[in-house]
């Protein structure tokens, strides 16, 4: 648990370095100044705004930091430490997240709407947890950022299906194979209220869904990172 | 310390192995070396030692633990015994280089105690000292291949595997690493050493493994292998006086003590220079595995 600890403030500091929490200061400033100037923005379109944050930023730093380290094969010095493969993903997820969530609070201050913070907070929790998992499957099997980066919407786009539900174009019960549904209706708990059956969905599926890729992604990190 | 026995490795997607059968015992407090060209699967027998790569066939023996079974258990801290020296840099560029070696020791289990003071000592033993706080982004290949060397040492591990230590660096940093490796050996530290230089081979492994194409046909001390390859003569060059045209001869060292023309030219000319006639470790390379070390 120290371990864990020491190794997920070095991913902190790596981030400043990267210049990855540059980046997210300049987009919640930009969005924080949005909702201040427009303050009757709709609720959809504030939910849809904050949610990409620890979504689709989230899926796109963490493949930056695994691609970066792929390049200049730090990993390789990495991987022939005492580190477990849990340690060296917890360490990336937990210091993405607590960004997203930082960042997202922010955000959720700024648009002035009356909000459930614990619901939004376990909505961005969870989403970005989902999203960083995400992005590092696809990571650890492509060799550059640019061919990240190209990967990048096709793999996006089709996840996201479940904003056709959010703004009312379809009504489709089949988009909730998606897990983006149930981040959409957590931030949308935050907000306003969901049918009980969507609570249940949302807080079994997302985590459960989470902790599957999970999983997954320690296999891919023998498979791809150490075998590769 | 480390026994392997017939050991196969193959890529996946490779139709031959990279590594086919070979066999070798490493003693502790050896420094023994692979020696041999680039592809001829030394790095490979490395990756497969530090358990970067698995599905290979055949045994290894590591401190008595068989590597399928036991050291599956042993898992991460086999890495608290092994440090690994890359033959490439690979560092975090935009980390200072003593950030670079905070960041690798902090995963370890190591006394926090003046933790920053030893690893400056490191640092200053291959004269980072005074670039500590320089980001890595702009250290010289030479600088990041000492990094490199260091950081396999931050743990003080009992093994060490060093991959071409000395690529890259001018001959008095090569020389420094390469006194820090033999006192190292002294230290009672057991050093697997890959290099293609047999300079570097000669000079600091107590036993090299002669490595191509996946095999290795020979494994011997650098001293023997001089004996039984070279020439037992004497090559002297001299001169009737300094300035004029120079001459060889060869004589037999057995013999030299008694040998009157040996006798006579050395107490008549100008000698230039005396050299006994051993084998270089490249001209035995080339003469037991028909290649070249390149």
């Amino acid at each position: 648990m120290k371990k864990l600890l020491k190794i997920t403030l070095w991913e902190f500091v790596l981030q400043v370095r990267q210049h990855i929490i540059t980046v997210v200061a300049a987009i919640t400033l930009i969005y924080s100044l949005a909702f201040i100037f427009f303050d009757n923005l709709p609720t959809n379109f504030i939910i849809l705004l904050i949610s990409t944050d620890p979504t689709m930023l989230g899926f796109l730093f963490i493949g930056v930091l695994i691609l970066f380290e792929k390049d200049s094969k730090t990993i390789e010095a990495v991987v022939i430490t005492p580190i477990k493969k849990s340690e060296y993903l917890l360490a990336k997820i937990i210091s993405l997240t607590g960004i997203a969530l930082v960042a997202s609070l922010i955000m959720a201050f700024a648009s002035q709407k009356e909000i459930n913070f614990f619901v939004f907070s376990l909505a961005v929790l969870l989403s970005s947890a989902h999203f960083l998992l995400i992005g590092f499957l696809g990571a650890v099997r492509v060799k550059t950022i640019n061919q990240y980066i190209f990967i990048l919407p096709f793999s996006l786009i089709p996840l996201m299906l479940p904003l056709l539900n959010f703004f009312e174009f379809t009504d489709s019960v089949l988009l909730y194979i998606f897990p983006f549904q149930a981040c959409l209706l957590l931030f949308e708990a935050a907000f306003d209220s969901i049918l009980l059956w969507q609570w249940i969905y949302a807080l079994l599926y997302l985590p459960l869904s989470t902790i599957g890729l999970y999983f997954l992604a320690l296999k891919f990190y023998d498979k791809y990172l150490i075998q590769n | 310390m480390i026994t392997v026995q017939d050991l196969i490795y193959s890529y996946p997607k490779s139709e031959n192995p990279t590594v086919k059968s070979v066999s070798f015992e490493v003693k502790e407090g050896e420094i023994f070396g692979f020696l041999g060209p680039s592809g001829a699967g030394k790095s490979t027998t490395q990756k497969v030692l530090t358990k970067l790569l698995k599905n290979y066939e055949g045994e290894i023996f590591i401190k008595n633990k068989n590597s399928k079974k036991e050291l599956r258990e042993w898992k991460s801290d086999y890495y608290n015994q092994i440090g690994v020296g890359f033959e490439l840099p690979n560092h975090y560029s935009k980390l200072s280089a003593l950030e670079n070696l905070q960041f690798f020791a902090s995963f370890y289990e190591l006394d926090k105690q003046n933790l920053n003071q030893k690893l400056m000592q490191l640092l200053e033993s291959v004269g980072l000292a005074k670039d500590a706080k320089k980001k890595v982004q702009d250290f010289s290949k030479g600088m990041k291949m000492r990094l490199n060397f260091v950081r396999a040492l931050i743990h003080n591990p009992p093994i060490l595997f060093l991959d071409e230590p000395t690529s890259g660096l001018d001959p008095v940093n090569g020389k420094i690493i390469k006194d820090i490796i033999l006192n190292l050996k002294k230290e009672g530290k057991t050093i697997i050493l890959t290099t293609h230089h047999m300079t570097d081979a000669e000079q600091l492994c107590d036993r090299v493994a002669f490595m191509v194409e996946g095999k290795i046909p020979l494994i011997d001390s650098p001293k023997n292998l001089k004996e039984k390859y070279g020439q037992r003569l004497l090559k002297v060059e001299y001169s009737q006086k300094e300035g004029t045209n120079r001459q060889n001869q060869f004589f037999e060292l057995e013999t030299l003590a008694q040998n009157e023309e040996f006798l006579k030219l050395i107490n008549q000319n100008y000698i230039q220079s005396m050299h006994t006639q051993e084998a270089t470790l490249e001209d035995i390379f080339i003469e037991v595995t028909g290649k070249k070390l390149i």
